[in-house]
């Protein structure tokens, strides 16, 4: 944390400090937690944690572990703030998808966005144009919720940490639209169960999107927020630390322009470049504690400095490699069209496998040292828990 | 005045019967009048004061009724009971205590777990620690937030008799360093330090907390949304936003009110970001 406002900002937030008023007790603690309190008690305990160290410690401890899959068969909870609140945003995401689905492909987005779309699907690629825009997530529309949303939320922050971020909009990343129709690896992309953070495909469209409608930024986050909170209710798994990513194959290089943004001083960005984006078939990427990997023309490498300077990692060849998922500073996934998948493991050692599929690996989403996704250009999936030892085929 | 048993047993005598059945408390043979007593006092502590019927119905159907009827249970010594909680809920007890407090985590479950055993006693009578669980959460999230708050406490009474650390005290007066204080400098922290902590003042609640659980606490985004509720993304961009907006309130008030340069703004905040005197009075104020 070079900044020294940063450093400021962390030594103030770190020292102690203590709320005027009496400290809840550890049962209401737990019920923040747990998402039981009414939103009025949820908005005192915030008020309060803000300004107590002590508070704000015992909620940072309780949150540092493992979520909670009880073992006792329990009364379904009704968290009564939240019964009804996913209702109308849910409601009207499927009316915008269901129009979406109905109109015709070009007249759902303006010509940018069609080739960009278009460009960031590997199996289908689209005429190029010099002033493009950069290839857009491949995600599922909005109504899917997680998708769009977690296309703005890259794979780094699956490591527990932050890593620098562009400083470039979110909003115009969640709204772009991809219709249902597109490419088939962005239908095979859209997994059955929440997609966790999943890795930037592209830096999100510049300034010039004006055909894309920018919505209020807090009432999207909102109803993205209460989407996905349903969404993960249903998925303990996927509520789990670890979070995952999903690469998207790079586009060749001269399809795209560089579009690296200005390198931010913010601390929070959770991508520094998406794959497919920028020359020489670069992707990239690195978290909190500035350790990172790219593969840059092929080549495997390494960082510790944030992509300030690479090294070699040494890794056995895998042409035509072009997907890369970081789970953590040891952990990353890499694949290739061929469908050949490289684990670099926490332990230092390199693990190869191989999709049992002879159609294009198109997409690659992992969630653990362990656990991934693979999707092929014909809309398989073949998933792995065991570092690729085996790879089994998903029911569609 | 909160309401009184009968009153109490009056007015919610379906709800409490409908969830009495639903608790499965006779599988713990627990009694009605004894699940009905820890609703009570479940709605007493929620409820201090008087409200209204809706309200503790509402409340009511939120509670962990399972999990309440196992307490009860295990509170009165069912020996069943005994052995489904340490069954279930023993070894995430531990483990956890093992996360909060590595080595002293055995130590630390230990203790706890004879609380909850009831082998403390007063006035002769034996109290189990889970007395305290009003089923408002779940009874292991309620496990953790005790082991928590038991480490905490105990981390705080041992740093009182800890001595300050040499590299802490550099730079002060006194402290032997090679060079004192510098005025100039020193009036740079002040103003920096003050600058922020006014415009921190300024933050909405929710902002302040995410700023102290990401940077004071070290928690990652994920960490951070679960507590919040809200995704990894949405924490990540307001975050990005309040370290925005108080970096912009901070300079421009070194700017407007103290006449500082560019430049020497920039000075300040690198004085105050590496003062070890300010270090030292911060981290005083957290040993309170």
């Amino acid at each position: 944390m070079a900044d020294p406002f940063d450093r400021l900002l962390e030594r103030t937030m770190k020292a102690g400090a203590s709320a005027p008023e009496a400290c809840p007790s550890p049962e209401d603690l737990a019920a923040y937690v747990d998402g039981a309190l009414s939103l009025s008690e949820r908005h005192a305990i915030e008020r309060h944690a803000a300004d107590c160290h002590t508070c704000a410690e015992h909620l940072a401890l309780l949150s540092s572990l493992e979520p909670v899959s009880s073992g006792v068969a329990d009364t379904p909870k009704t968290t009564w703030w939240r019964t009804w609140t996913w209702v109308v945003p849910v409601a009207a995401s499927l009316v915008v998808a269901a129009v979406w689905v109905s109109l015709p492909r070009e007249a759902q987005m303006p010509s940018a966005e069609v080739d960009r779309v278009s460009s960031a699907a590997p199996s289908a690629p689209a005429p190029q144009r010099p002033a493009a825009t950069p290839a857009a997530p491949a995600a599922a529309p909005a109504s899917a919720g997680s998708v769009a949303e977690t296309k703005a939320a890259p794979a780094s922050s699956a490591l527990g940490g932050i890593a620098p971020k562009e400083r470039t909009p979110t909003v115009p990343a969640r709204s772009a639209r991809v219709p249902l129709q597109a490419a088939p690896e962005v239908v095979g992309q859209r997994l059955d169960r929440p997609p966790q953070m999943l890795a930037q495909t592209a830096p999100p469209p510049p300034a010039d999107s004006s055909a894309l409608k920018p919505q209020s930024a807090d009432l999207k986050d909102k109803a993205d927020d209460e989407q996905r909170q349903r969404a993960e209710a249903a998925n303990t798994a996927a509520r789990e630390g670890v979070a995952g990513a999903t690469s998207a194959p790079a586009a060749p290089a001269s399809a795209l322009p560089a579009m690296r943004g200005p390198k931010t001083e913010a601390p929070f960005a959770l991508r520094k470049q998406a794959a497919g984006a920028g020359v020489g078939n670069k992707a990239e990427m690195w978290d909190a504690s500035g350790n990172g990997w790219r593969i840059a023309s092929g080549v495997i490498e390494r960082t510790s400095d944030r992509g300030v300077t690479w090294q070699d990692a040494h890794a056995p060849a895998l042409p035509g490699a072009s997907m890369l998922v970081q789970i953590s500073a040891d952990v990353c996934w890499f694949g290739a069209p061929s469908g050949e998948v490289l684990l670099h493991a926490s332990d230092g050692t390199w693990k190869r496998s191989r999709i049992p599929a002879t159609t294009a690996l198109t997409s690659l989403t992992a969630t653990s040292a362990t656990d991934a996704i693979a999707a092929t250009e014909d809309e398989r999936r073949f998933e792995t828990k065991d570092a690729g030892v085996t790879w089994v085929l998903l029911p569609k | 005045m909160s309401l009184d048993r009968p009153a109490f047993r009056a007015r919610h005598r379906h709800t409490i019967a409908r969830l009495y059945e639903a608790s499965e408390a006779t599988r713990w043979r627990v009694t009605t009048d004894v699940f009905e007593a820890a609703l009570h006092g479940s709605v007493a502590h929620r409820f201090p004061d008087a409200t209204s019927a809706a309200d503790v119905n509402r409340y009511l159907e939120t509670l962990h009724v399972n999990e309440l009827a196992l307490a009860c249970a295990c509170r009165a010594g069912d020996e069943p009971a005994w052995e489904h909680f340490i069954r279930e809920y023993r070894p995430s007890l531990y483990a956890a205590a093992r996360s909060i407090a590595s080595d002293e985590g055995r130590d630390l479950a230990d203790g706890l777990y004879a609380e909850l055993f009831g082998l403390t006693e007063r006035d002769g009578e034996r109290r189990s620690l889970l007395a305290y669980y009003h089923g408002r959460s779940r009874l292991t999230t309620w496990l953790r937030s005790i082991l928590v708050q038991r480490h905490i406490d105990r981390r705080r009474s041992a740093a009182r008799l800890e001595t300050l650390d040499e590299e802490r005290i550099d730079g002060l007066p006194g402290s032997g360093a090679a060079t004192g204080p510098d005025p100039a400098r020193s009036a740079y922290v002040s103003m920096a330090q003050g600058a922020l902590d006014e415009a921190i003042a300024a933050l909405e609640s929710r902002e302040k907390l995410r700023l102290r659980l990401y940077y004071g606490q070290q928690l990652t985004l994920a960490q951070i949304g679960r507590l919040t509720g809200e995704h990894e993304a949405t924490v990540s961009r307001k975050l990005d936003r309040a370290r925005r907006d108080l970096k912009n309130s901070v300079e421009t008030l070194l700017r407007r009110e103290h006449g500082l340069s560019e430049a020497a703004v920039r000075e300040c905040l690198e004085a105050a970001a590496s003062a070890p005197e300010l270090h030292l009075s911060r981290l005083l104020a957290g040993h309170e």
